[in-house]
């Protein structure tokens, strides 16, 4: 009778008649490595989801003549750039998984607070590797996600060779419920030519909480006014993390003489 | 698009917010001319309204051949206007004189 715990060892026939070895199931038998595991490698950095973050890694390979045998893997998170020991996730290793490992975090309160994260290997002794940050810089994350909400009160005045635009009351609603107030604020063009219709592309800066223009190769004084539309601009209003505060481009036009004024194209979507 | 052109005598202290509803305003500080762009989601009805309920005197489609109503001859003459002049017409010389773009009527 073997007692618990124990098993019999099956040798090859040659040694048949010859009485079993018992092994006992003592995982001091095994020699602990005395390396780390190596660190997981990054496959693609951190960025912002619009519902979190996602990063993914690559398994780890243990180079020859290094004992260690991956067990998992740890992904720990932290509000600063510093390591943390808050962990919120672990892999299971899987040679037979193809590619990286793809990892996403859901950041249910929208704050738009920074995350970082890090990931480490661990063997099957316990023994964890150096942590491997996720990150290459402070990755900003999503207050919201996309807001469907409605933009009012942006207005515009005119001179043959300025436009002034101004913002009132700006409440910027949000998916997730929440709102921001838009602090009231103009913004003013000049070096315009007379009797022109220009383009403008405002958008809320989620990084800066601010109003912000694209800007470039535009006219005027501030490089915010665009002859002509386009698309590239559109594209660069609604990059991630900004939130546009018109549908198309905001039109407005100087006179050739005395003065225009108008409104911003009635409510978007974003803002009220 | 659709263009509502619209004269008014008082300037307009604030421009509503309606719905694909795009204000644009010229003066030469005494008549303020104006026009709304209206996309495809603006309710016009609900413009003029507005329009109305402001005191601003709005004009017959410019694709028309109405003549634009005595009282907006009246303002716009010093610019050339005449009583004879459909919305189409006024305006052009109204877009001759002020050098607003948005003024301009288009041909659709």
């Amino acid at each position: 009778m073997l007692d618990e715990g124990t098993r019999p060892l099956q040798w090859p026939t040659l040694y048949q008649n010859q009485l079993p070895v018992i092994v006992k199931n003592n995982v001091q038998l095994a020699q602990k490595p005395l390396s780390l595991p190596p660190s997981p490698q990054i496959a693609q950095t951190l960025t912002g989801s619009p519902t979190g973050f996602q990063f993914s890694f690559k398994q780890v390979t243990v180079p020859t003549g290094q004992a260690n045998v991956i067990d998992s893997y740890r992904v720990y998170r932290n509000t600063a750039n510093v390591f943390g020991r808050t962990l919120v996730h672990t892999f299971k290793h899987d040679p037979t998984h193809q590619g990286s490992i793809v990892f996403s975090d859901v950041i249910t309160s929208a704050t738009g607070a920074h995350f970082y994260y890090w990931v480490t290997s661990v063997d099957t002794f316990g023994q964890e590797s150096s942590p491997q940050a996720a990150q290459s810089g402070t990755i900003f994350g999503s207050t919201g996600s996309i807001p469907p909400s409605l933009l009012n009160g942006i207005t515009y005045t005119s001179t043959t060779t300025s436009i002034t635009w101004s913002w009132t009351g700006l409440i910027i609603f949000r998916a997730d419920g929440t709102t921001t107030t838009i602090t009231d604020g103009n913004r003013q063009t000049t070096g315009l030519t007379a009797s022109t219709t220009y383009n403008f592309y405002p958008y809320w800066d989620e990084k800066t909480q601010a109003v912000l223009w694209v800007n470039g190769s535009g006219t005027g004084s501030t490089g915010e006014a665009w002859a002509s539309t386009s698309n590239t601009q559109l594209q660069q209003q609604g990059l991630r993390n900004r939130i546009p505060m018109s549908g198309a481009a905001l039109q407005a036009s100087t006179p050739a003489s005395g003065s225009g004024s108008g409104s911003g194209g009635g409510r978007q979507r974003y803002y009220q | 698009m659709r263009q509502l052109f619209f004269v008014s005598e008082a300037p307009l202290t604030q421009f509503p917010q309606l719905m694909g509803a795009t204000f644009h305003v010229w003066t030469d500080g005494d008549a303020h001319v104006g026009v709304v762009n209206m996309d495809g989601n603006c309710d016009a009805e609900q413009v003029i309204s507005h329009l109305e309920s402001s005191g601003i005197s709005w004009l017959p489609n410019h694709l028309g051949n109405e003549t634009v109503p005595a009282h907006c001859v009246q303002c716009l003459s010093k610019h050339g206007v005449l009583s004879t002049d459909t919305t189409a017409a006024a305006m052009l010389k109204i877009h001759a004189k002020a050098g607003f773009p948005p003024l301009k009527p288009k041909r659709f």
